[in-house]
């Protein structure tokens, strides 16, 4: 097929160099700078979809980001992507695409027989219709309303793609690369100020790429190159075009999509960033962001090819296209006329402009008369024919104020309709920052009122509709931006002679009768064409009780979608306006939220993926553990290892043999990762006791302690071991997870409530990593490797630390046991800890030294009844639940957490109290998180009696253990229990959580 | 005392750095706390060291045999080459007494350089602070987040800063800083 | 996203801070001495104000400082910042004012 539809000149595209792409299977030719809408219209493809909900054929509206109508499906396989608007896609070399939302395809659509049944599928109707029975929304009516109604097809691949992020900081912003952005641009840039411009196009312009406009010496394309090569010889300017300011945040803070790679080859992607968000803190923000053309709502009015006046003057002007070869103007304003104009000096014919004002007259009217073109002044489309595409327009005279047009018809035959209702300026970004708009009767539009945040508006966003408003506005704008960051800006160029029309009046017109009223016979006026959105859906939310414009919305679904109802959303206000007979101002807007265009899951995240998605955090020895077959566990942001399973053996195995090893032998664990923080200073002793639950003042040099940290609530939150290194110093461990909480939470009450202690915390936890050895053959592995430190009883008790060298390391070695055996934590300088475990591993070889995980440490510990921070509390239990009054002081007059103990709810009689449980069956092996009840046989809903924290087999005791809150379970030892499980309940007996070594006597190995 | 080589979890991977990445080996890293507004305090760390402690925020100050660095209002980080005992002994003697906090950190962090004319590019893609030459120069160091690692970024040349990151995250910090350079150093 | 002026390392993006909700409320001086229902009004209540509202943050990734913000807590404006025992900056009259 040939490019038909190309003018024989002009236009922003290299006629060099041709393009080959497909549509819906179809081999079209494009050329370089078209998009693939221009590329379309070029070889005279109009129909590019179905409509959302009555599958009606659809076309291209518009030529930017505010189309309704173009969506396809880009590209096949991983990188697919779908509902891009066809508007905004370069065309490329090789490039695929197809429709959406129809099948089996566009040209002989099933669906669009709905559009026979469109009396019912009014506003609400899916709210209405599918409502019960129930059990049918899931099996039935949710699976095909979402095959009929779906847009595109999202891909089912990985996303090969590369995206990232970018943080950048400047002094002014300025959102919108045309006339007023890049005067903005320019006059903070002179003004010395860090600026970055970003444009959502592919070439800075905006307007004045559809436009043909003199300007001084050159013509429009001349100063666009003057300006874009001025601003990109500053060396603290930044210009980035294809890229979208989609959210505006809160303290000037905007993200940009920069779209990098979208508009090549396949072959010329590989290996780059596809897309990158920006991340931008701005001192000033500079919004330019234009204007969006407003449909007109007259009887099916989604033909396609009916069109913006506007757009059609964009794919004349910048992609030499012609949409239409006989063209009918639908306006209410003048300025509409030049699309007119400019379509008839490129070769097409205008067979009559339809203006629904009763008088017209002006600059640009009288060129339209001069071309001889037919003005009929005080009339309107009243309805459309044609399938696929408009081909003839009903018009008739307009009789003012009247509901139903009963004039005589004329038909005009067409292959194209232009139609403008006015501008809208892009307030989205001015919205989202909080700003409030205010309604211009005589611009018939809502204009940006007072910012809220540091920011100007310039352009045609602030109602500066001509080029010469936009260029004075947009200096005036990018200085006063400058200024306020502390710029002296020039002085103001002098203004060039500017050619243009004069830019003429507006009326507004929201809705056109045609010859029965709204709502009656098979003619629809589409507010929202992307959500099939009519005039008589708003009459209909109105009379069945809405009213707010934010209910409208939710039920006719106006503005919703992928373009947030862009072209939309002032024609529904104005409609409603009219419909509750109150002025536009008051029926206020509907929010707007960011992302003003789409930004794809790929983008967002950037390299925040896989293993980046959260830091992963290895101790020293973690290279060790994955070449000896570890597997792992993520605690907090660490991996630790879970188990080491030997070759054949099952989890079970490894964890018998694991903890068999340390209960018979040695074993050994990497404990690195405990946090660890050096607490100095003359009140350090004081401050301990005012923050762990115990006594600390005493505590002797070279002694260690186990305390408890409870909130103010009296709730357990963190505990561990500290140790007395010297008068006034100490060294506290925390948990895994909890070191950087704990730190924060000891800072706090430093800073913010006993300021008068002299105290400071630094954190140490990497400083030191941790080999934990345990089991009756501890003593004879350190022996080995510290000949020379006394490890007898007496002169190294338990709960004592010693300074000294270990396997020829500075160490320091506490005794300490979290398995009730006899263990020693050995402390090396991080880069050593590898050294220091093959030492270990080496001296334990004889005694078959046995590494373990996380996972055996549990069962340890849990064979003992200690308890784990965050397992067997919840937040919600106190020293006393977990049967640990013995670690909270009754002589201290205060400590954080004390005060709580003795509110009526934390001593209540009947709160969940940490206990033992024993199975039955001795095989049976409690889930972890299980319910519990005392009596399995009253009727339900069973009272609930606590829940299993900790269950293992234990291999030492030969049977299965488990700890558990219940409630009252102090009081209940030798009770029964039970845990309704799926298929079968079981029973358990209440015991003392210590089920292994009571006495403690293997502590001294 | 063995000897043991300066093996870090960013160690594995910095074979496959690109130009203009670099993990250095062992510093002597002291973390010293004391109250700045206490001449007695200042002077002492003076003698030992011959340092004057920056008490603004985000500065660096230099001495002969090591520098130091601002973490906070009564807190820095003393960075040299060495031995780290010595260092920490002199700062114990000379502060005898005193109320201040001394400990070798040396093996806590370890520290990346990241060099040449992408450095900036490399930071905007890591950080959302702001280092652009207008904001932030040699001497200059800040407390901040490199992707999601906590870290300490000091500008030592025009186009060279020194990263330090705790040892754990080191791998993913790494990797991060290594995978931020490639788009540079293909194109290079 | 905030830009929060820590009052010693000066703006800096959220991400680098921690809440820690509403200033200006002293642990009482001696807890045992006070009923239960005034253990509990320091415990759990606070005043949830629409406006102008002190509250704490912390600097965690930086210098860990703790110190107080006077943030609009309708437009989210910060009015300014202080040290820890400092007196508050003046407010603006009318919350949800603009700049
Ligand atoms: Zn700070």
């Amino acid at each position: 097929m040939t490019q038909a539809f190309r003018t024989t000149s002009g236009g922003r595209i290299d006629r060099r160099k041709a393009i080959n792409f497909t549509f819906n299977g179809q081999s079209y030719i494009g050329y370089e700078g078209d998009t693939l809408a221009s590329a379309l219209l070029a070889n005279g493809v109009h129909l590019l979809g179905r409509s959302f909900k009555y599958h009606r054929p659809r076309g291209i509206v518009a030529a930017g980001a505010e189309e309704p109508n173009s969506m396809v499906q880009l590209g096949e396989g991983a990188t697919t992507e779908p509902n891009i608007r066809a508007t905004q896609i370069s065309l490329y070399e090789g490039l695929t695409a197809s429709s959406v939302n129809v099948w089996p395809n566009v040209e002989f659509d099933i669906s669009a027989i709905n559009g026979l049944f469109a009396k019912i599928m009014t506003a609400g109707f899916y709210n209405k219709t599918f409502m019960w029975p129930r059990s049918m929304w899931m099996k039935l009516y949710e699976p095909v309303i979402r095959r009929a109604a779906g847009w595109g097809k999202a891909p089912t691949q990985t996303d090969p793609d590369i995206y990232d992020h970018m943080h950048l900081h400047v002094e002014v912003m300025v959102v919108g690369g045309g006339p007023a952005g890049l005067m903005a641009a320019l006059a903070a840039g002179r003004a010395g100020a860090r600026v970055l411009l970003v444009d959502e196009q592919s070439e800075f312009g905006g307007s004045l790429l559809s436009k043909k406009r003199q300007i001084g010496a050159k013509d429009e394309a001349g100063w666009i190159a003057d300006m874009a090569a001025e601003l990109e010889a500053m060396p603290d300017v930044t210009l980035l075009s294809r890229s979208t300011a989609f959210g505006y945040y809160d303290h000037n803070y905007l993200c940009v999509l920069e779209q990098k790679t979208d508009h090549l080859p396949a072959a010329e992607r590989k290996g780059k960033v596809r897309q990158r968000v920006w991340h931008i803190r701005a001192g000033q923000v500079v919004l330019a962001t234009g204007a969006h053309e407003r449909p007109l709502v007259f009887a099916d009015n989604d033909r396609p090819g009916i069109m913006l006046a506007g757009s059609v003057q964009t794919y004349v002007n910048r992609y030499g296209v012609l949409p239409g070869k006989k063209m009918v103007l639908f306006t209410n304003n003048d300025a509409a006329y030049e699309a007119a104009i400019d379509l008839q000096a490129a070769g097409g014919d205008v067979v009559a402009i339809i203006d629904c004002r009763h008088e017209v007259s002006g600059e640009l009217v009288d060129a339209a008369r001069a071309l001889d073109i037919e003005i009929l002044a005080g009339y309107a489309i009243t309805g459309t024919s044609g399938g696929k595409r408009v081909e003839s327009v009903e018009v008739r005279a307009i009789q003012k104020g009247a509901k139903v047009y009963t004039s005589a018809a004329r038909q005009i035959d067409c292959d194209l309709v232009a139609m403008s209702g006015g501008w809208s300026p892009v307030v989205h970004l001015f919205s989202q920052s909080q700003g409030q708009l205010e309604y211009d009767e005589e611009k018939v539009c809502f204009l940006p009122g007072k910012p809220r945040q540091a920011q100007q508006v310039a352009g045609a966003l602030a109602g500066q509709f001509t080029l010469k408003e936009c260029l004075a506005g947009g200096y005036k704008a990018g200085a006063d931006a400058a200024r306020a960051t502390g710029f002296t800006p020039k002085r103001k160029p002098a203004a060039p002679e500017i050619e243009e029309p004069d830019l003429g009046g507006i009326e507004p017109f929201w809705i056109v009768p045609g010859s029965r009223p709204i709502g009656e016979g098979m003619a629809k006026h589409f507010v929202d064409l992307q959500n099939d959105t009519t005039a008589a859906d708003i009459e209909l939310a109105v009379r069945e009780g809405f009213e707010s414009v934010e209910h409208i919305k939710r039920y006719t679904l106006t503005g919703f979608g992928t373009d947030q109802g862009k072209t939309s959303n002032i024609n529904a206000l104005a409609i409603l306006s009219g419909i509750l007979d109150k002025p536009i101002p008051k029926v206020g807007t509907t929010t707007f939220r960011p992302p003003y265009t789409p930004v794809s899951y790929g983008a967002l995240a950037g390299r925040n993926l896989g293993d980046w998605s959260d830091p992963v955090r290895v101790t020293s020895i973690h290279d060790w553990h994955v070449e000896n077959g570890a597997l792992f566990e993520n605690v907090g942001q660490w991996k630790r290892p879970w188990y080491f399973p030997k070759a054949g053996e099952t989890m079970h195995e490894a964890l018998n043999r694991e903890c068999l090893a340390v209960r018979n032998a040695v074993g050994v664990l990497d404990a690195s990762t405990l946090g660890k923080i050096d607490i100095r200073g003359p009140d350090a002793a004081e401050f301990l006791n005012r923050i762990y639950t115990n006594a600390w003042a005493k505590l002797g040099i070279g002694r260690v302690r186990y305390g408890l940290m409870c909130h103010e609530d009296g709730m357990v939150f963190d505990d561990g071991t500290t140790a007395r290194l010297a008068e006034d110093r100490f060294l506290m461990t925390t948990t895994t997870g909890g070191a950087a909480s704990v730190l924060d939470w000891l800072e706090e009450y430093l800073q913010t409530e006993w300021p008068e202690l002299k105290v400071y915390c630094t954190s140490v936890t990497e400083q030191w990593a941790t080999v934990s050895i345990a089991g009756p053959k501890a003593g004879a592995v350190l022996k080995k490797l510290a000949p020379e430190m006394d490890l007898s009883h007496e002169n190294f008790p338990f709960l004592s630390f010693k300074e000294g060298t270990v396997a020829g390391l500075k160490a320091r070695v506490f005794r300490i046991s979290f398995t009730g055996e006899l263990s020693y934590e050995i402390n090396v300088p991080w880069a050593n800890g590898l050294a220091l475990w093959e030492a270990v591993m080496a001296a334990g070889a004889e005694f078959d030294i046995t590494p373990y995980g996380t996972e055996s440490m549990h069962i340890l510990r849990a064979e003992k009844g200690f308890i784990i921070v965050g397992q067997e509390t919840d937040g919600t239990t106190t020293p006393q639940d977990l049967g640990m009054d013995w670690i909270v002081s009754k002589k201290k007059p205060d400590f954080i957490g004390k005060r709580s103990f003795t509110r009526s709810d934390t001593a209540r009689p009947d709160r969940k109290q940490l206990v033992g449980l024993l199975t039955e069956t001795p095989d049976d092996v409690l889930p972890e998180g299980a319910q519990l009840v005392f009596d399995p046989n009253v009727p339900k809903p069973i009272p609930m009696a606590g829940h299993v924290t900790s269950s293992y087999y234990s291999a030492a005791l030969g049977r299965s253990i488990a700890l558990a809150l219940v409630k009252g379970g102090h009081g209940r030892k030798g009770q029964k229990i039970f845990a309704p499980l799926e298929g079968k309940t079981v029973t358990a007996e209440i015991v003392d959580p210590v089920l292994y070594d009571k006495e403690g006597e293997r502590l001294n190995g | 005392m063995a000897e043991t080589p300066w093996i870090t979890p960013a160690a594995a991977i910095a074979e496959s750095f690109p130009d203009g990445l670099k993990e250095l080996g062992p510093r002597v890293q002291v973390n010293l706390r004391g109250d700045v507004t206490d001449s007695t305090f200042v002077n002492a760390v003076k003698t030992a060291t011959g340092l004057d402690l920056p008490d603004a925020p985000n500065k660096v100050a230099a001495g002969k045999e090591c520098k130091a660095l601002w973490l906070s209002p009564d807190e820095w980080l003393l960075v040299g080459e060495g031995e780290a005992a010595s260092l920490v002994q002199s700062l114990e003697e000379a502060l005898s007494g005193q109320y201040v906090a001394i400990n070798d950190v040396s093996a806590n962090r370890t520290i990346f350089e990241i060099s040449g004319p992408y450095c900036h590019q490399v930071l905007m893609k890591s950080s959302e602070v702001d280092f652009h030459p207008r904001a932030f120069a040699p001497g200059n160091c800040v407390q901040t987040l490199i992707a999601k690692s906590q870290a300490i970024v000091e500008q030592v040349g025009r186009e060279m800063f020194h990263i330090y990151v705790r040892n754990s995250f080191s791998r993913y910090a790494g990797a991060w800083l290594a995978e931020a350079l490639v788009e540079y150093s293909e194109t290079s | 996203m905030l830009n929060i002026d820590c009052p010693w390392c000066g703006k800096r993006h959220e991400t680098e801070f921690h809440y820690g909700g509403e200033a200006h409320i002293a642990r009482p001086e001696d807890p045992a001495k006070l009923e239960d229902t005034e253990w509990a009004e320091f415990l759990f209540m606070r005043t949830n104000t629409k406006g102008y509202f002190a509250e704490r943050w912390l600097h965690s990734h930086g210098c860990r400082r703790w110190f107080n913000v006077i943030r609009n807590t309708v437009t989210h404006d910060i009015v300014g910042s202080y040290k820890m025992g400092e007196k508050p900056p003046k407010l603006p009259k009318r919350t949800g004012d603009a700049k």
